[in-house]
């Protein structure tokens, strides 16, 4: 089946072959038509385990209309590109025509593979009979011109899609994310917090420098009760994801706030091949209660235009802490989605979800080194929160002309968030303890419009994109001092008004066939209230209205040198201006924060695929930021920090060593620093400075169903906790194991965890903190004391030498990896 | 298939509650008067219990983090609970020995005299040291600006910082 779309490489005269004359003005040119089509044949393997996928190709066609070459542009595997080249090699087209005369052209296209429609229920007991998809011309007038993904215009950009999932072990939607190459995910207190993200030397904390969406509805909070942009992706089932699309660094027009690192876009389905009723569990060994999962999927068929989904997953997770997590959670999925014709149609998404938990914080390391607790202890039982998030988007898309297209969606969403931490421990209030609320309000809407449109000169062919986008938050916003989760004082209570509005244009421009250029610029501008609802709050933000802008230019060009069908090669320079906001708390606070922090990126890279079967891409980028000064949600107060230097390198690769075995790569190098220091050897707290993950999966026939599995690693090398680096944040490589069986009507996975029982540290940061046991703050730093191994005594107010006395112990504090956990799960496909 | 159905009864015989702990007054009732011990502050190790516990009843249990550790305690003699000012003689007292819970057990910390050390009362004397240790680091705020003598179980004001730096040890800390 053909995907109705087109684009302007599919109007992409052979130059070689039949360039125009350069002479003649405004040549008349006719894009090439499907005259014959070929049927594909469906991949058995891919039959067989109910695969679908998406091949693009770009085909050569002679001026008498054969196929002379057939390409593969964006690879599928396991046997779709191979049926696809087979089936589109016996297309025969009507030629592209200049002024009428026919000539040689060639045009991209998609070629979906979907699976048929059963066969209606045989009387008796044998297996239903699968047809072959059949690929049929659903509209006589359609267009050969596929305008198909954009290509990627960056080498470390690439599109995920579910059946690389479906090899890994996923029991969350954080999983998913982890195919994202360089991006290290940890969970944090366990529970329901967002996860630590670590990307390109960034350890974007809850997601800073990390722009995370869903069908294109942000998931990042602006102004954030526990963090600036914190992306909390528990609300999402994880098999209601089809594909992520991945960018890194700030080149991108379309993409604004918090898109410095990189950004990852998770595509929901719109339906799924069978409903299914699921059921999992699993634990770690020794560590305390099992946890359950229970998941239902209803996708009725309801006709060919119309595919209505629902999903709701349940569950409880404990975790292994001393602590128990207890956390509950509920998540809802329904979407419709509705073809209006050929190549328009729309979509509405609704999307809910609640969980409470108990939280284990992160605990000293010295503690646990004194024997005071365990790995799994806590210092403070009463962290953990509750939080709900209900969302709802649109979407809408149609292709006005046909070499245009339209997009537009919008969404509204209600958020809850209450979070009860403790850093510092007993440093600030030696009897009642440091224990803090975070309470985050809000609800906010936004819309995005796109108008692409290709066209073609007598040498040129651009594809033109313009957009926009608007986000409003309403958010109040409150720190608490608690006790026992019982309030007793409030630190600062806000109310926000955050809007962000956001226009840009690409020029993608193809003057030659072996180089593109992509030129774009955005504009950003947020405005935004603060209203201090304390009558006396000498160090909190003040009331008050501001405002902020922002251009930022990026360029992106593409070179071809080598396209041949064994060897593909892609050179990438990109260079581009993005920015991340800021808690507006912070600009009207002292020191102030700016509102939106420039990032500039500059990247060199290169992406080849040898053989049909390897796949390798390697990038050389830098990344500046003009200040990593930030608002300390866990205060109320600013943490200054001047500008910082990324550079980094990246090698990813992937090879098939057969069709069903297959193996990844992923490296990641990175030196960050301040500017100020640069060439010092100072470190940047917490960067990132080594990363690794990949694994090997197969895929096989057994019996009447098809046996995968994959084994998988990650890590992140030891990197400086502190500024001086002092303190460090060791490092850790983790390994997964997914083993999974499946049949038409059941599936069965196991996932394990922390295969080989690694005790190391997930999250960690350097803390000032002090245990109820220790001296006072301000004592005599009593003879023999100390603070641990890897930690040293804290300095005094304001930096000042201690002078003897105690002002906490500054150490890592972290939350512990999961020991070994196994996970079954369970699926009974009911239609 | 019954070994597998048997591994899985055990991981979910597993009980998913985390520990608590409960404070029980364990001194004797009294109808009012001097006599009268109340509980007014216990720490075990990471559970605060901060709400005042009368002789013969029993705290609330507390979500704690299995653990083994010291229980120290505040005691209150002569003071009405109901009263909205804080007390003003309190004796600091630790258990006899570390306590420990887990999960998903509920810890009794009994305090009286015969489970804890330190009441002058019942004969039973804490260490300087220990006493200190109690009053500057575990519950500072209740000595602020005072000097409590653990041979005496009494507190006095101390004579070069009463009323100011409260809850520091500057000196002997």
């Amino acid at each position: 089946m053909w995907l109705f779309s087109a684009s302007a490489e599919a109007l992409e005269a052979d130059g070689g072959v039949a360039q125009p004359d350069a002479a003649s003005a405004q040549p008349v040119l006719t894009p090439p038509s499907i005259r014959v089509r070929a049927e594909a044949e469906y991949p058995a393997d891919a039959l067989r385990d109910r695969l679908e996928a998406t091949v693009g190709l770009e085909l050569s066609i002679a001026a008498d209309g054969s196929v002379t070459d057939a390409r593969v542009t964006a690879p599928a595997g396991h046997g779709f590109d191979e049926s696809a080249v087979a089936a589109a090699k016996k297309f025969t087209f009507e030629p592209a025509k200049q002024d009428g005369a026919a000539i040689a052209s060639s045009v991209q296209l998609g070629y979906e593979f979907h699976l048929p429609a059963l066969a209606p229920k045989p009387p008796e007991p044998p297996p239903p009979v699968v047809k072959p998809p059949e690929i049929t011309q659903a509209n006589a007038d359609q267009s050969t011109l596929v305008l198909a993904q954009r290509p990627i215009s960056a080498a470390s950009s690439s599109t995920v899609r579910d059946r690389e999932f479906a090899l890994r072990p996923i029991g969350s939607v954080q999983d998913i994310l982890r195919v994202t190459p360089g991006l290290v995910l940890v969970q944090h207190s366990g529970g329901g917090k967002a996860n630590q993200y670590f990307l390109r030397g960034f350890d974007a904390d809850h997601g800073t420098d990390l722009a995370l969406s869903i069908d294109g509805v942000p998931i990042n909070m602006v102004s954030h009760g526990h963090g600036q942009g914190f992306s909390d992706t528990n609300f999402i089932i994880p098999e209601v994801v089809e594909k992520i699309e991945i960018t890194k660094g700030p080149y991108f027009a379309n993409q604004g706030d918090f898109a410095t690192a990189g950004a990852v876009n998770m595509v929901s389905r719109d339906d799924f091949e069978h409903s299914a009723v699921a059921l999992g569990f699993g634990g770690s060994p020794g560590h305390g209660a099992p946890s359950y999962r229970g998941l239902v999927i209803a996708s009725p068929k309801i006709s060919d235009t119309v595919k209505a989904t629902f999903a709701g997953e349940i569950g409880r997770s404990n975790g292994p802490f001393d602590n128990p997590e207890n956390w509950d959670k509920y998540k809802l999925f329904n979407k419709l989605a509705i073809a209006t014709g050929p190549t328009s149609g729309f979509s509405i998404t609704e999307m809910s979800y609640g969980g409470v938990w108990h939280g284990s914080g992160q605990v000293p390391a010295r503690a646990v080194e004194q024997g005071l607790i365990s790995r799994f202890g806590s210092i403070d039982p009463d962290e953990g929160g509750t939080t709900t998030r209900h969302q709802i988007a649109g979407q809408y898309k149609t292709r006005p002309t046909e070499n245009s297209e339209l997009k537009v969606m919008a969404y509204l969403a209600s958020y809850r968030f209450n979070l009860y931490s403790n850093f510092p421990l007993f440093a600030r209030d030696p009897d009642r303890g440091d224990e803090i609320e975070q309470l985050d309000r809000r609800t906010f809407y936004g819309a995005k419009a796109s108008y692409r449109v290709v066209h073609e000169t007598k040498r040129l062919k651009s594809d033109l994109t313009i957009g926009t986008d608007l986000r409003n938050d309403d958010i109040h916003n409150q720190i608490l001092h608690t006790t026992r989760r019982v309030p007793f004082g409030t630190v600062r209570d806000t109310q926000v008004r955050e809007t962000f509005v956001g226009a840009y244009v690409n020029e993608e421009i193809t003057p030659i066939k072996w180089a593109r250029l992509d030129l774009g610029g955005r504009a950003d501008l947020v405005s935004f209230a603060v209203d201090n609802q304390l009558a006396i709050d000498p160090t909190g933000p003040r009331t008050g209205t501001d405002g902020a802008h922002q251009f930022s230019p990026k360029a992106s060009l593409v070179l071809t040198p080598i396209k041949q069908k064994n060897a593909d090669l892609d050179l990438y320079v990109n260079y581009g201006h993005g920015f991340h906001s800021n808690d507006v708390r912070g600009t009207f606070s002292s020191p102030a924060v700016t509102p939106l922090t420039r990032a500039i990126g500059e990247e060199v890279g290169a992406r080849t695929r040898l053989f049909e079967r390897w796949d390798l891409a390697a990038a050389l980028w830098q990344l500046d930021l003009a200040n990593e000064t930030v608002w300390n949600g866990d205060d109320g107060t600013t943490s200054v920090s001047g500008a910082t230097n990324r550079q980094g390198a990246e090698v990813e690769t992937r090879f098939e060593f057969t069709k069903w075995l297959a193996a990844d790569l992923d490296l990641t190098f990175t030196k960050s620093a301040f500017t100020e220091n640069r060439g010092n050897g100072n470190g940047l707290a917490l960067a990132p400075k080594q990363t690794w993950s990949g694994g090997i999966s197969a895929r096989h026939d057994l019996g009447p169903g098809a046996i995968r599995g994959g084994i998988r690693f990650y890590g992140i090398g030891d990197r400086p906790a502190s500024d001086d680096g002092a303190i460090i944040a060791k490092g850790f490589t983790q390994f997964d194991l997914h083993l999974g069986y499946r049949t038409r009507r059941f599936d069965i996975s196991l996932d394990v965890e922390n295969l080989f029982n690694g005790a190391f540290r997930a999250a960690q940061f350097d803390t000032i903190s002090r245990l109820r046991t220790e001296p006072a703050i301000g004592s005599q730093v009593p003879a023999g004391f100390g603070c641990g191994s890897g930690g040293r005594l804290a300095a005094g107010p304001d930096g000042a030498p201690a002078g003897g006395r105690f002002y906490g112990c500054e150490d890592v504090n972290y939350t512990p990896a999961y020991p070994f956990t196994a996970r079954v799960l369970g699926t009974l496909y009911i239609d | 298939m019954k070994k597998t159905i048997f591994a899985l009864g055990i991981l979910c015989a597993c009980n998913d509650a985390p520990a608590t702990a409960q404070i029980d007054n364990g001194y004797a009732v009294v109808d009012g008067g001097p006599d009268v011990v109340v509980v007014y502050k216990v720490w075990w190790s990471s559970t605060l219990f901060s709400t005042p516990v009368s002789p013969g009843v029993s705290s609330e249990p507390q979500r704690a983090v299995k653990n083994a550790d010291y229980a120290y305690a505040l005691v209150a003699r002569g003071w009405d609970p109901a009263s909205t000012d804080p007390p003003t003689s309190l004796v600091v007292v630790r258990s006899q020995t570390p306590l420990s819970v887990d999960r998903p057990d509920n810890l009794h910390i009994v305090v009286s005299p015969k489970s804890f050390v330190g009441d002058c009362a019942s004969a039973s004397v804490l260490s300087q040291d220990d006493a200190d240790f109690i009053t500057r680091r575990i519950f500072p705020g209740d000595f602020a600006g005072f000097q409590y003598d653990a041979s005496k179980c009494t507190l006095t004001p101390k004579p070069s910082e009463a009323g100011a730096d409260a809850g520091t040890d500057a000196a002997t800390d």
